[in-house]
């Protein structure tokens, strides 16, 4: 009974580990980047930065179905042998500890900003990233129950506060749906596929579920439950603010909170219930990436245990996370390290899919009962 | 008798006295130790002995069955002549106890002595007999003094294991009730019982169970807490991983769940494992009232536990940091209050949950006769004193007392006393960091529930990791009635998951207004 078998996470799970781990530090500035882009075409060029996004989950989703028993970090040495393999890997760890870094970054800058103005940033950043290097320090199955009991915990308020703030909504400021013009279309739904990067956690999931045939239905749903509500926090925006205002506030999703009050008066503002419901979005995704980071150098380096690496790989985190040196340079690096990662979670995996196809390349098959996997 | 120990076992001897001087040496001379030799018409010829400890037998049935027996009957002739035999004659023709039992070894005799049965010896024979004869004083059968329901049984187990097992026996009737019992404490040796319901049970989970209480290596077990400290699965963490109850009902309740249950002997309080977060909540009465009334208590149950976790970290978070969060009037009158209050919210908070803490140990601990004192120096002097003196604020009062009160409302203490531990963490963690700490900390103690088992199954289940099978939330956080509860509780394996084949309620007879 100790030892749990390592297939064991279900596909309700793995989609909600998918939903919980793209909603995160991402959703505050998120209708600022797509006005910046786009104007009031914002919802739409959201809804197309959701399909790019598809398009990279789709290509792991499908490389882990042919090597259902392995992570990227395993299969890629048997497509592209092992040295290239390794140094894709080396890049795929590099990525997400820096995102690590930059959302606890940005993380801390919000709480400093909005709630505890006289409190430290490093105090909130540290204090985010040991909570998250103390959850890593679980079996993935455990990972697998925390996104599992948080997943409503995400989907509920946003709702409701989108709901309670149609009161001050004007359709005529999503008008014209399509825009005034192209220009940023491009680099605009790249910054927004970016926000979906932590889905890429996919990755290292397969071969814990139970069954990895299934991983595209859990794909599919966590794209579309994730990604519609990012829609819908973006349109509910243009529409209360309007285009032009948005590109005032640095966080409109919070902005829009802060206008939203709840009809019995019990409590004067919802920003703070809102944070409480961010913080818990910033911690999976947190979690998510911190998570991916280890568990990807426990199977670069053949470990079979994880957990030493949670408190290792901590100063680390904390000191890139202190690099940028304010919110400005700080949103400049996310943008750009956000469209570099697109190169390696959504054009890494292409190319391994190419040629796993060309050189017929397949894991085992006998999926489902395959015990020998390291978790 | 362990195994390892088998070497140094002895064998009794044929010489009834040399057995007779060992069994005293054993004992120390103990002058509780009766050993009484005799001669009988059953076997003439040979001396036979008694021996057991005083005050642990029952002396009417040792009289009775044993001695009575013994010295006036005759053995029939056919006995007679079986010769060596006699102890086996004895057993069979003379000593009417239920349960008599041939032993070989000094250990043997010893440890069945300490236990409260009867050793029958007999001169040439290097065997004994022991005779079950347990008796002495003992606690009647009362109402259960921590967990009390209006409606339901009334009666909670006492020290005795023998009784507590036969009250369990009367509620399920069944020979599918299992029970093994097991010799732990190697100073004590207690008997520490397994009870199960064989083809409910998970079996993986008993050998868990076996396999833990195998592995306690202890010289002493006074009280079940003993044993939950061996068998639990993790040490530090602040919540309890096994249930413990002095109410036969529930043990029942639990073993019907597919649970396993753990009694110690010398105490009324025994375990149920595995066990998930969610069943600390439901109260035996949940089950005996009406299903509406019991969802709407479940309900008060939830949010008063959270709400003793909280509510006084709620306080200094807004209090100190956010106070743009209450509406105006609110903010006024609290801010009216707290003017003249030197203290900032955490060390006010601080201040008065140790008073409470400290005064609620006082209750627990003190004679019963200073009762009312402490409760006028508690109420009065603590309370509304401190609010003139201008030491606390009103506001922190009321908060401090809701806590408390909300804390009384758990069902199950050890869950209670949790909730207590965490909320002054969560109290520095709100005067440090605000909201921000709460939710941190909150944060940090889901993320511990979901790593925690109780022997392998997942502590928040059925909500994390989600329902195996549907209709499992029947019986989480709502009650839905006897007949709609078609599912047994627990997210295992079950052998057999299902209480009843389905979820219809039996049809009434409708009687036509017609006479």
């Amino acid at each position: 009974m100790k030892e749990e078998s390592t297939r064991q996470i279900t596909v309700i799970q793995t989609a909600a580990i998918l939903v919980s781990t793209i909603i995160g530090v991402g959703v505050l500035p998120l209708p600022l980047f797509a006005v910046r882009a786009a104007d009031s075409a914002a919802p739409l060029i959201t809804l197309l930065g959701m399909v790019v996004a598809f398009i990279g989950l789709a290509l792991v989703t499908i490389l882990g179905k042919r090597f259902s028993d392995k992570t990227i970090i395993l299969y890629s040495e048997d497509i592209i042998g092992k040295w290239p393999a390794r140094l894709g890997s080396v890049a795929i760890i590099a990525f997400f500890a820096i995102l690590t870094s930059l959302t606890a970054r940005e993380f801390g800058e919000v709480v400093v900003t909005s709630v505890l103005k006289q409190t430290p940033v490093e105090v909130t950043v540290i204090v985010m990233l040991l909570l998250a290097a103390i959850s890593t320090r679980n079996t993935i199955t455990t990972f697998a129950y925390i996104h599992n009991f948080y997943f409503p915990l995400l989907i509920v308020p946003v709702i409701l506060i989108v709901a309670l703030s149609l009161k001050n909504a004007e359709v005529i400021n999503l008008q014209p749906i399509w825009g005034s013009e192209l220009q940023g279309i491009l680099k605009g739904t790249l910054t927004i596929a970016a926000l979906f990067q932590g889905s890429f956690i996919l990755s290292m999931v397969i071969p814990s579920m139970r069954n990895p045939q299934k991983a595209m239905k859990a794909s599919v749903w966590g794209i579309i439950i994730a990604g519609g509500q990012y829609v819908v926090i973006v349109a509910a925006a243009v529409s209360v603010f309007g285009a032009e205002e948005i590109k005032n506030l640095l966080w409109p999703t919070l902005e829009l909170a802060k206008a939203t009050s709840l009809p019995a008066n019990i409590l004067e503002r919802l920003d703070a219930a809102f944070l409480a419901v961010w913080v818990t979005a910033v911690f999976t995704t947190l979690l998510s990436s911190y998570f991916l980071t280890i568990y990807a150098i426990s199977h670069l380096f053949r470990l079979s245990d994880h957990k030493m690496f949670s408190f290792f790989l901590l100063p680390l985190v904390f000191v890139m996370a202190m690099l940028p040196t304010n919110i400005v340079q700080m949103y400049d690096i996310i943008e750009n390290v956000g469209r570099i990662g697109l190169f390696i979670t959504i054009g890494y995996p292409g190319l391994l899919l190419m040629i796993s196809i060309i050189r017929k390349k397949r894991g085992n098959r006998n999926e489902g009962k395959s015990m020998d996997e390291t978790g | 008798m362990n195994k390892q120990d088998a070497k140094a076992l002895t064998k009794l001897s044929p010489s009834l006295h040399a057995n007779v001087q060992a069994i005293r040496t054993r004992f120390g001379g103990s002058s509780d130790l009766i050993v009484r030799l005799f001669r009988s018409d059953a076997a003439p010829d040979r001396e036979l002995a008694i021996a057991y400890v005083d005050g642990i037998v029952n002396a009417d049935t040792i009289n009775e069955s044993v001695m009575e027996p013994l010295m006036s009957l005759r053995l029939p002739e056919y006995m007679q002549r079986r010769g060596g035999k006699l102890l086996d004659a004895l057993r069979s023709c003379v000593v009417s106890v239920g349960a008599v039992k041939e032993i070989s070894t000094l250990e043997e005799a010893l440890q069945y002595m300490a236990d409260g049965l009867c050793l029958i010896m007999a001169d040439g024979a290097a065997s004994a007999l022991t005779a079950e004869v347990c008796g002495g004083n003992q606690r009647a059968v009362t109402i259960p003094q921590t967990q009390t329901v209006i409606r339901g049984p009334q009666y909670g187990f006492v020290e005795d294991i023998r009784t507590n097992i036969s009250l369990i026996r009367r509620i399920i009737r069944s020979p599918n009730l299992h029970v093994q019992i097991h010799k732990i404490g190697k100073q004590t040796n207690s008997n520490v019982a397994v009870l199960y319901l064989h083809g409910i049970v998970d079996e993986g989970i008993l050998k868990e169970v076996y396999r833990r209480l195998a592995d306690i290596d202890i010289d002493g077990v006074l009280e079940s807490g003993y044993i939950e400290e061996f068998i639990q699965d993790e040490t530090f963490t602040l919540f309890p991983t096994l249930l413990n109850t002095e109410r036969p009902d529930t043990v029942a309740a639990a073993l019907l769940e597919g649970r396993v249950a753990v009694m110690v002997d010398g105490t009324p309080i025994a375990l149920m494992a595995p066990t998930n977060f969610f069943t600390f909540f439901q109260s035996p009465e949940d089950f005996y009232q009406r299903y509406d009334i019991a969802t709407f208590v479940r309900i008060i149950r939830y949010v008063s536990f959270v709400l003793s976790m909280l509510l006084p970290a709620l306080y200094i978070a807004v209090t100190t940091y956010h106070q743009e969060m209450l509406p105006t009037t609110l903010l006024i009158s609290l801010a009216a209050q707290r003017e003249g209050i030197p203290f900032p919210g955490l060390i006010e908070a601080l201040l008065m949950e140790m008073t409470f803490e400290v005064l609620r140990e006082a209750g627990l601990r003190m004679p019963r006769a200073i009762g009312p004192a402490i409760s006028i120096v508690g109420a009065l002097v603590l309370g509304q004193s401190a609010v003139q003196a201008g030491i606390v604020s009103a506001g922190m009062v009321i908060v401090v007392s809701f806590t408390a009160i909300s804390n009384f409302v758990m069902p199950e203490l050890n869950m209670a006393a949790t909730s207590r531990i965490i909320r002054f963490a969560l109290m520095l963690m709100a005067g440090m960091l605000g909201f921000f700490g709460i939710f941190i900390s909150v944060l940090f103690l889901i993320v511990h529930l979901t790593s925690l088992r109780s022997f392998g199954v997942p502590y928040m289940s059925p909500l994390a990791p989600g329902p195996k099978m549907q209709g499992v939330w029947r019986d989480v956080f709502v009650r839905l009635p006897w007949w709609a509860i078609v599912l047994r509780p627990m997210d295992l394996n079950l052998r057999n998951p299902k209480r009843r084949p389905s979820g219809r309620k039996p049809p009434a007879q409708r009687h036509s207004d017609k006479p």
